[in-house]
């Protein structure tokens, strides 16, 4: 589904992502995990068009997607979240959600300032799909709320709820669980794994190694720019170099 | 009455009313503040457009010099109809701000302010300087006013008397105002509040973010430059500072001292600010100091502007009520 070759992405002269080769398959949930300044964030920017990259390619479904504007690569069914601010504060819980909604189908600019019947039937689907996706996420009990006032842990799960409402077909996730109690974890991978059994390709950033050990199907591990290891859960814990790389020898 | 039928009558009522004012305000003066009420709020209003969509403006003054100066110049040297060259002037300021829209937004924050500071400075300067085409320091004068409306039996407008000047003034603040709220009901505007408190967030999810920056400084530039065209043909004189850098501070201090957050909030703030230095005389000499005073005290006791008044009384109410 994803494929990215020798990517490659220089900051002045610190080489932040070094020649990186990687695919994702569809309907996998890829763990991307690595210590901090590995570099995945990285990825994830080169990837989703925040960032272009020094060299490589980006290859998504077979498309050359490398060097797109963020919108456009979004628009091809890339979705992320982002480590902080990955909300609209002021808005409700339910708005956040209206508002990602409306871009498929896109309402165009006039006919939203006409109030077509054209546009009111886009309204209308989009306040529906939001429905969905505020039940699908348990964020219906709190549809109303201002987004800003939430606990951090309905926050995430905002966060992944946004993302979900701007119809994924790879959806990449940077930290969903981080500094989440137990129960919330629990809750939010479930959310993940319920996605990806409708079809959503996963790749989730994640320090907290038991969620990734407990729901990921496959994991890469980056230090340093490069990716040192891949395989499953069981491969991994097997590595030593990767947990070298990661409690330092 | 059914509640739906409440808000259209209540605004038609008030719009019948501003109506009828010429027929009980008789004094010219009066109406002439009445009238720069209605520029107030046409600028006020279309920034609050402009700041939805996340962008500080400081350029609304040059936006207006540059219809001021479009609209002037079609009718004084090519002999254009006025309407056409009001239409024009609008078109000319929202034309130059999608040119200059698409390096502009890519400044964010107080570095997109900075840049259109900077381009108010640009524009002042060649009507300043062009002389052989604007006039120079001295700017253009005897500029027509608007061609009469004449419909035998129905209406005759000459605009030779302020009263005419006041109902196309009403018509303009009606049709932006119209066109303004039309966009504040639609998903357009949850699409330019998304960029404003997120831009990255936003983009994330597929919105073109900047596409709908530089639409948003388009649309609001463009009220701009109808306001500079109505305000050359009131006042049939303009020069390049007859809107400097410290007229868009004005339109700021409109905009926050009646609270951006509301649609009516620019208004309701165009229309005090435009009152109050009028009101005492002394005020009128002090007028920055006086905006500046009002400023400060808005922004310390009422951050969300006048509009948020009524709600602020009836807390502090209700409250005094609990602890007694």
């Amino acid at each position: 589904m994803l494929e990215v070759k020798g990517l490659t992405k220089r900051f002045g002269g610190v080489v932040a992502i070094d020649g990186l080769d990687m695919t994702i398959k569809q309907g996998e949930i890829v763990g991307l995990i690595g210590p901090n300044g590995a570099g995945k964030t990285t990825l994830f920017n080169l990837i989703t068009g925040f960032l272009r990259p020094s060299k490589g390619k980006i290859l998504f479904e077979k498309k050359d997607i490398t060097g797109y504007k963020p919108h456009r690569i979004a628009a091809q069914g890339i979705i992320r979240t982002f480590q902080a601010a990955n909300q609209f504060p002021d808005f409700t819980v339910q708005e956040n959600i209206v508002v990602a909604c409306h871009l498929k189908p896109k309402v165009g600019i006039l006919e939203a300032m006409l109030h077509t019947p054209g546009s009111r039937k886009k309204r209308e689907y989009a306040l529906s799909r939001a429905n969905e996706v505020l039940k699908f996420t348990g964020l219906d009990t709190r549809k109303d709320q201002l987004a800003e006032e939430l606990s951090s842990g309905w926050r995430r799960a905002l966060s992944v709820a946004i993302a979900l409402a701007a119809k994924p077909r790879l959806l990449m996730l940077d930290e969903p669980v981080t500094t989440l109690d137990p129960e919330r974890v629990a809750f939010i991978m479930n959310l993940i794994t319920k996605l990806r059994e409708s079809g959503v390709t996963v790749m989730v950033i994640e320090h907290n190694m038991k969620a990734i050990m407990d729901y990921c199907d496959r994991i890469v591990v980056l230090a340093f720019g490069k990716k040192i290891a891949e395989g499953s859960c069981e491969e991994i814990k097997q590595r030593k170099d990767v947990i070298a790389a990661y409690l330092g020898d | 009455m059914s509640r739906i039928l409440v808000k259209p009558l209540s605004y038609s009522t008030l719009i019948i009313f501003l109506f009828l004012i010429p027929l009980f305000v008789t004094s010219p003066y009066l109406i002439h503040i009445f009238i720069l009420a209605g520029i107030g709020i046409i600028l006020a209003s279309s920034l609050r457009l402009i700041f939805n969509s996340g962008q500080f403006s400081l350029a609304h003054g040059g936006m207006m010099t540059i219809g001021a100066y479009t609209s002037a110049l079609l009718v004084m040297k090519m002999g254009l109809s006025t309407w056409v060259a009001m239409g024009a002037g609008a078109a000319a300021a929202a034309f130059l701000a999608l040119l200059v829209g698409y390096p502009l937004v890519r400044l964010k924050g107080i570095y997109f302010a900075l840049g259109t500071v900077f381009l108010e400075e640009i524009i002042r300067l060649i009507a300043q300087q062009w002389t052989d085409l604007t006039g120079g320091v001295l700017g253009l004068t005897s500029i027509p006013k608007p061609d009469p409306i004449v419909i035998p039996g129905l209406l005759n407008m000459n605009f030779a008397s302020k009263v005419d000047f006041y109902y196309l003034a009403l018509v303009l603040v009606l049709f932006t105002l119209l066109i303004l709220y039309a966009i504040e009901r639609s998903s357009i505007n949850q699409t330019f509040l998304s960029i404003k408190q997120s831009d990255s967030l936003a983009e994330s999810i597929g919105v073109n973010t900047t596409k709908f920056k530089v639409l948003a400084f388009t649309i609001g530039c463009f009220f701009a430059g109808l306001a500079g065209a109505f305000y050359s043909q009131f006042m049939t004189v303009v020069t390049p500072s007859s809107f400097g850098f410290v007229y868009s501070v004005y339109i700021i201090v409109y905009m926050i001292v009646g609270g951006e957050k509301k649609f009516y909030g620019p208004i309701i703030g165009a229309v005090i600010l435009t009152f109050l230095p009028e009101s005492v005389r002394m005020l009128k000499e002090y007028q920055p100091y006086v905006f500046a005073g009002v400023l400060m005290l808005v922004i310390f006791f009422l951050p969300e502007g006048i509009v948020s008044l009524p709600q602020r009384l009836k807390m502090f109410i209700r409250e005094r009520r609990e602890n007694a």
